[in-house]
């Protein structure tokens, strides 16, 4: 890791323990306190994860999502192929959505809003976007802190207000 | 700039938040807060790396509330590393933002030990913590806006 957790601490983050603690209820309030289920805000993450290229976030596998149904099985479909694969449609709406955020998100065209709207209440869309918008930045801070490139598959708590991303 | 959703009080991005997720929209001024209190890393550094990365997002956001960098800094924005209106603390963060938003993979150790020549732990991790939220909250505001 490019720049070492201060003592104590368990992140670079660390070193700015007040705006971590916000950081992290910002996204806990994302993750627990929102409209969205949390097996399509995982399949979002976790499709970021593999196209940002995170060591970290790839490996991690959020509680609430895993609790709700979204096993290894399914993760593994978070691929290349995942449109044709028996992922709920909903699911692949999302991993197309990601795809449009990481690439340019100016792409987000005319056919890819009317499917978002069919399917989500604004309220959903606006959730999912920034909820996906937040992980893309942070796996991309990981990167530039030096994730390693491999570490086993861990289940960690979902991010919630009291908590935090570790 | 008004947005696709159809939700009343959305005319901007962070309007339409603030509509339709209060609490995210409060949460989120409160991060974005803690960026403009003076700390290890002047505020108005982190504004021009805002405005940096809106740039290279081709988003004009308008001004944020905080300190303003001087306006000849701004109109020469695009040009840091040759401009002579940029210190070389600004150039190394305003280097670290642009290799953040296009190309994180291509940080490298010896590059990242440089900007620890200027940024000590609590500078960088401001630094980083800033960039990474500008990075999500632009990216956020070109989906939202009416395209």
């Amino acid at each position: 890791m490019r720049l070492a957790p201060p003592p104590g601490g368990t992140t670079a983050f660390d070193h700015r323990p007040d705006l971590w603690a916000a950081f992290n209820r910002l996204y806990g309030t994302l993750w627990s306190e929102g409209v969205v289920d949390q097996p399509k805000k995982e399949v979002a993450r976790l499709r970021n994860a593999r196209v940002t290229g995170c060591g970290i976030c790839r490996n991690l596998r959020f509680g609430g999502a895993r609790a709700a149904g979204l096993d290894e099985a399914a993760v593994a479909r978070i691929d290349d192929d995942y449109a044709s694969s028996p992922l709920p449609d909903r699911w692949k709406l999302a991993i197309r959505y990601t795809d449009a955020l990481i690439l340019d998100p100016h792409a987000v065209d005319a056919d890819l809003k009317r499917a978002l709207l069919a399917e989500f209440t604004p309220a959903e869309i606006v959730e999912l976007t920034l909820t996906i918008t937040t992980a893309i930045a942070f796996s991309k801070a990981a990167v530039v802190f030096g994730a390693p490139p491999k570490m086993p598959v861990v289940e960690v708590p979902t991010p919630s207000v009291g908590g935090a991303v570790r | 700039m008004a947005s696709w959703l159809p939700t009343a009080g959305g005319d901007t991005p962070e309007r339409l938040l603030a509509a339709v997720a209060p609490t995210v929209a409060a949460r989120l001024g409160a991060l974005t807060d803690g960026f403009r209190q003076p700390d290890a890393l002047e505020p108005a550094v982190l504004e021009l790396c805002r405005r940096r990365i809106t740039m290279l997002h081709r988003y004009d956001p308008g001004p944020a509330p905080g300190p303003e960098p001087p306006a000849a800094q701004c109109a020469a924005l695009s040009a840091w590393p040759t401009s002579p209106l940029f210190t070389t603390l600004e150039r190394a963060c305003l280097g670290f933002a642009e290799q953040f938003v296009l190309d994180p993979h291509g940080m490298t150790d010896a590059a990242f030990a440089e900007l620890g020549r200027y940024l000590e732990p609590r500078a960088l991790a401001t630094l980083a913590l800033a960039v990474a939220t500008f990075d999500a909250t632009t990216r956020f505001a070109v989906a939202m806006a009416a395209g």
